[in-house]
């Protein structure tokens, strides 16, 4: 097993790869994943000034070209708009950076700011691969780019020869399976209790996503809002999910964080997604077919 | 009612209302729920290490448009009458409703009480813990130093 390390888009990743790595392989194998993740921060991190997402900060309403990656990552957010009856939307960075989730991070709420701000309203045109804005957007891809980004680092690896591996990001995960044909034994973190597990998963050829309302709060507010009430949601303490790419996983936790109960089963069919949410009252409940054992 | 023969009623009135309120219904023939507990619930017997646990068995019946419908439960009801555990017997006889009763067997939380991660066997990977940025948690900790 060869383990390799590093720090990007704000949080730890880990790369196992169930082979024996020759050893001059591996600086090179780690700067690539290093290279390739840093750059795509640069381009889609709210929080890095001059990225794609926040150059229409003070945009005029209009019609503007995207980038190709963009157009991807823009109509994978487009979907989750749909499948969440509009409780996500990436146009709630602005949102966030007026409560004081900003690239300074001042933690400190405007409220005025928050009374005023209206959703801005952004339609994608994937064929000429421009956005039209009604003005001034932030985009926030928080609860979709984490699992699209582990799902290309799989991929990468997969194209380097590396079949075999787990990709971690955050407490986020791809899996393929392990060099013997067997699946990655998975513990979950309880939210909030770095040394508690709620439970673990087998995963094989699966990505495994999770959210976590107690991290990230100050005051009132966290990072999960309801963009149509202006507030925080809070519906549980945490969730964990399980789908086909570590994407579909990351997406289904945001459905869940996000919208009510009643439309989860709708959502998680057409993400081919499992789930378990853990209650307020420490109770969990799960998917007709949730396959992770809990404690 | 004793506290767990409460816990119970509210529980399988709720159950009942969930099962009658999915059915499609006409506007002039509203479903009536009428959910009675067997002779009360009674405590079944336990096993002598959980004494202060307690089963309790209910049947409850409620009105669809395919007619009258059964539905089982068994509860496990701890000293402080928190639901431990529930049950569910599928009795339904229209295919709506066995579907119905069986995606509600299938929905019952269940309580967590987890583990510590030594306790764990060898696991390959630590995951579902959305790490805090380094970033985030210094400005936290500035914010709070200025309280």
């Amino acid at each position: 097993m060869t383990v390799l390390t590093f720090q990007a888009l704000g949080t730890e990743w880990s790369i196992d790869i169930d082979a024996e790595l020759q050893v001059k392989a591996l600086p090179k194998l780690e700067k690539l994943l290093l290279t390739q993740t840093t750059s795509f921060e640069h381009q889609f991190s709210r929080f890095i000034e001059g990225s794609e997402v926040t150059q229409w900060r003070v945009a005029a309403a209009g019609t503007y070209s995207v980038s190709a990656q963009m157009v991807e990552l823009l109509s994978i957010a487009e979907k989750l708009r749909g499948l969440t009856d509009g409780y996500f939307d990436p146009a709630v960075g602005g949102l966030l950076e007026v409560i004081g989730y900003d690239p300074s991070y001042s933690l400190i709420p405007d409220e005025a700011k928050i009374d005023s701000w209206k959703t801005p309203i952004w339609t994608l045109n994937t064929t000429q691969q421009t956005i039209t804005v009604n003005g001034p957007i932030i985009f926030d891809l928080g609860g979709i780019a984490k699992g699209y980004w582990i799902d290309q680092l799989s991929q990468l690896l997969l194209e380097q020869g590396y079949s075999h591996h787990l990709v971690e990001g955050g407490g986020d995960i791809m899996a393929t399976d392990k060099e013997d044909g067997s699946s990655w034994k998975v513990a979950l973190a309880w939210p909030g209790q770095p040394d508690q597990v709620m439970g673990q998963v087998w995963l094989k050829n699966q990505g495994l996503a999770a959210s976590d309302i107690s991290q990230r709060s100050w005051g009132k507010w966290h990072h999960l809002l309801n963009i149509k009430e202006k507030t925080p949601t809070a519906q549980f303490i945490g969730c964990a999910t399980i789908a086909a790419s570590a994407a579909a996983a990351d997406q289904m936790t945001s459905v869940l964080a996000l919208t009510h109960s009643t439309l989860w089963p709708t959502a998680a069919a057409q993400l081919s997604a499992e789930y378990m949410v853990l209650n307020h009252d420490q109770t969990a409940t799960t998917s007709q077919r949730w396959s992770g054992e809990l404690f | 009612m004793s506290k767990q023969t409460a816990t119970l009623f509210v529980f399988f009135l709720a159950a009942a209302f969930i099962f009658t309120a999915c059915q499609p219904t006409s506007t002039t023939n509203e479903p009536t729920v009428t959910a009675q507990p067997t002779s009360s619930a009674q405590p079944a017997t336990t096993d002598a290490t959980t004494q202060s646990v307690k089963q309790m068995l209910a049947d409850a019946s409620y009105q669809t448009p395919a007619g009258a419908e059964q539905v089982a439960f068994t509860l496990t009801v701890d000293e402080a009458g928190v639901i431990t555990d529930a049950q569910t017997t599928v009795q339904g006889k229209a295919p709506i409703s066995i579907m119905r009763q069986t995606s509600f067997a299938e929905a019952l939380p269940v309580a967590l009480k987890g583990k510590k991660l030594s306790e764990l066997s060898k696991i390959d990977k630590l995951g579902g813990s959305s790490l805090t940025t380094g970033a985030f948690n210094a400005a936290l900790a500035n914010l709070k130093s200025q309280l």
